[in-house]
């Protein structure tokens, strides 16, 4: 991207109007601290260091102020919480978006405020302001060994957040971050050491928290912060427990295209259509949790993900529950054909003769934007690839609701599938075969997979892929052209008949992929927004 | 599970490390000064022993100046610059473990290089470890060229 483009990205609407409030916070909480230091008279000896104390001030407040805000985006459950209440004021689902922004403000402050410190300790020796030396403030009290220490951690942890790290290997990141357990602590002690005081010495107490606040003067601001701390451990507290709950694996199902299919019971367990759960398996691993979407709907008495055989985790996860050897093998035509359901594509694994089945720790569920789909008018489920398995749900869901109808605001799906492969087919044959109004519910499904002109020929004319009455695709579909039709047969009353033309039509725009394709879409179903149509998009995250 | 590749993690660090030796032209202060030194009413006054560092640090600003010199070499190794993309020079895993641990050794020295040496000598390690894990660096270019 170049820098025109990135500098149009962030100052043009919703970016300018964050970059402002963010940036803003940041510099006023730097200003303000600044200012606080400056003017208190009590701190008139520490202000003898001019500029360096005050710039140290100043960046130790915004840092304040983010390191309690660096947890907040990751309490998963109080966000779950919140979502369904406050997801129209800011986007709940981007939420590691957030802890990104947080973290790149704190290592942007921490320079600062480190490198005050760097001319304040130095000064305070040089002008003996304080009986001691530079080393003595860095290196024997609390505020310079947890500043030292953090800084550390702060080295470790975001080299191997780095995207290139995250991707070859995951669980570097993720170990590697649990060191936040030390730099939280730091954090929460920084200030113990009594640096900003207006005595010559430290006032040392004998009760906590061991300093007296008539003499030490600083923010105190751990008494805010910790509360992200706090609430964050005892989350991970309660995670641990409730995914130990009772969980028993009833069913292993293998698909075309390696998809593994992993029917569990949990019945402390409730979840929305679309959510998706972390999944332990302790006889893999003990301390690996992957996120998967929840491919079952609410309303089915089994709870089912859908896992791919590609990784390391699964494939390994694979093996312990017997879907081994040929079994995985190639993409499509590995399932013996076999009396499994109409279209004889799947098969039944069981771990070998006289093994039982692994546990299961189940973490979750946490929450995901397709629940919002019975908000929508005209709900647009887009899905490319394995992205497909909340929208199994989520069709799932609909399905069910259309029986006992109670689709609330929901008049037409379109469901739009990029693939190259197909367990989805056996159930969207159902759902298409349930369905007794022949508008509500239109798939598309674009094969992405290269074929020869034979095989193209073959599909076209019986069609043995799908099965589907619906359309089968070849390519990529235009969404530009998808969306600005769909927008015209709404605006002339023909794609909802009885539209009242004078309200707006509520179009929610559903995708899970990847991120290039989902900022194309976004673009192209926002172009149609018009006095009559209201658009919005959700995007899953994996 | 997934392969990590220390080499690659190597780099991320060298690059940071590599940003903070910019530090090294603010202060001239000799950081083991308190050995033998006294504090006096301007600060510390280095003992006889330690005449000949606190000369190439305060005196001459040698250190720092090697310093510089040196975290400016680890950036064009591992932010490779173009024409270094490849070579020998850019490959030697044996090169970066000696030049960080040197630049480490050299950094710690001075007051405001301490935290820039001990990442140095992260680094030195943790190419120290990619090296005995078999890991080879090997230029995207050099790749390509190797095939036309």
């Amino acid at each position: 991207m170049s820098i025109r483009q990135l500098a149009r990205r962030e100052l043009t609407g919703r970016r300018l109007v964050w970059n402002v409030l963010w940036h803003g916070l940041h510099l006023f909480l730097f200003a303000f601290g600044w200012h606080s230091q400056e003017a208190n008279q009590r701190l008139a000896a520490l202000n003898g260091l001019k500029f360096s104390v005050w710039i140290s001030r100043g960046a130790g407040l915004a840092l304040a102020f983010d390191g309690g805000m660096i947890l907040v985006p990751v309490l998963r459950n109080l966000i779950k919480f919140v979502r369904p209440k406050l997801a129209r004021l800011f986007p709940a689902d981007e939420n590691i978006w957030f802890h990104r922004q947080v973290a790149y403000q704190m290592l942007f402050w921490t320079i600062v405020h480190t490198t005050a410190h760097y001319v304040n300790f130095i000064n305070v020796e040089r002008t003996q302001v304080r009986k001691e030396a530079a080393w003595q403030i860095h290196y024997t009290q609390a505020g310079g060994i947890t500043g030292h220490v953090m800084l550390l951690i702060m080295l470790l942890v975001y080299t191997t957040a780095h995207a290139s790290i995250r991707a070859q290997c995951f669980e570097a990141f993720w170990y590697t971050h649990h060191l936040a357990f030390f730099f939280m602590i730091g954090l929460y002690t920084h200030a113990t050491g009594c640096f900003v005081r207006d005595s010559v010495d430290p006032d040392y107490i004998s009760t906590f928290p061991f300093y007296s606040t008539d003499h030490c003067l600083g923010y105190e601001s751990w008494r805010f912060t910790i509360w992200a701390g706090v609430f964050y451990f005892g989350e991970r507290v309660y995670r641990e427990i409730r995914a130990r709950r009772q969980t028993q694996i009833v069913q292993v199902l293998m698909h075309e295209g390696k998809a593994m299919e992993v029917r569990f019971i949990k019945p402390s367990m409730r979840y929305k259509a679309g959510q998706w759960i972390f999944l332990n398996c302790p006889e893999v691993s003990r301390f690996q949790w992957h996120p998967f979407t929840i491919s079952s709907a609410p309303e089915d008495p089994f709870i089912s993900v859908h896992i791919r055989l590609v990784g390391d985790f699964t494939l390994a996860l694979g093996a312990q529950l017997g879907a081994t050897g040929n079994i995985v093998g190639n993409e499509r035509s590995s399932i013996e054909k076999g009396d499994n359901g109409r279209r004889g594509d799947w098969m039944e694994v069981a771990p070998a003769l006289g093994a039982r089945m692994p546990n299961l720790r189940i973490d979750g569920p946490y929450g995901a934007p397709a629940e919002d789909v019975f908000n929508a008018e005209v709900a647009i489920l887009i899905a490319a690839g394995i992205g497909v398995t909340p929208f199994a749900s989520i069709l799932k869901h609909i399905w069910y609701a259309q029986r006992s109808g109670n689709l609330g605001a929901l008049r037409r799906v379109e469901f739009i599938w990029t693939c190259s492969f197909g367990w989805i087919q056996t159930l969207l044959e159902e759902i298409e075969a349930s369905q007794s109004d022949p508008n509500f519910l239109r798939i598309s499904l674009y094969l992405t997979q290269n074929l020869d002109q034979d095989a193209v020929q073959n599909i076209m004319i019986n069609d043995p892929l799908t099965l589907l009455r619906s359309r089968t695709l070849f390519g990529r579909p235009d969404f530009r052209q998808i969306f600005t039709s769909l927008a015209q047969t709404i605006e002339s009353g023909s794609y909802l008949p009885g539209r009242e033309a004078s309200l707006k039509s509520r179009i929610g725009v559903f995708f899970c992929g990847p991120n290039n394709l989902a900022r194309s879409i976004r673009t192209e179903a926002l172009r149609v927004r018009s006095r009559t149509i209201d658009v919005r998009f959700a995007k899953e995250h994996f | 599970m997934g392969k990590f590749i220390w080499s690659d993690w190597g780099r991320l660090l060298a690059l940071s490390a590599a940003g903070s030796s910019i530090w090294a032209f603010i202060f001239r202060k000799f950081f083991w000064d308190m050995i033998g030194g006294t504090l006096g009413t301007e600060g510390i006054i280095p003992g006889n022993n330690t005449k000949a560092l606190v000369l190439i640090t305060v005196k001459v600003p040698l250190l720092q100046i090697f310093t510089l010199l040196l975290g400016l070499l680890a950036a064009t190794l591992d932010a490779p610059l173009p024409w270094l993309y490849g070579t020998a020079i850019h490959r030697s895993m044996m090169l970066r473990v000696i030049l960080y641990f040197l630049t480490g050794f050299v950094g710690i020295m001075v007051y405001q290089t301490v935290e820039c040496a001990v990442y140095f000598v992260i680094v030195s390690a943790v190419y120290l470890k990619a090296m005995l894990a078999g890991e080879t660096i090997a230029g995207k270019t050099a790749v390509h060229s190797s095939k036309a």
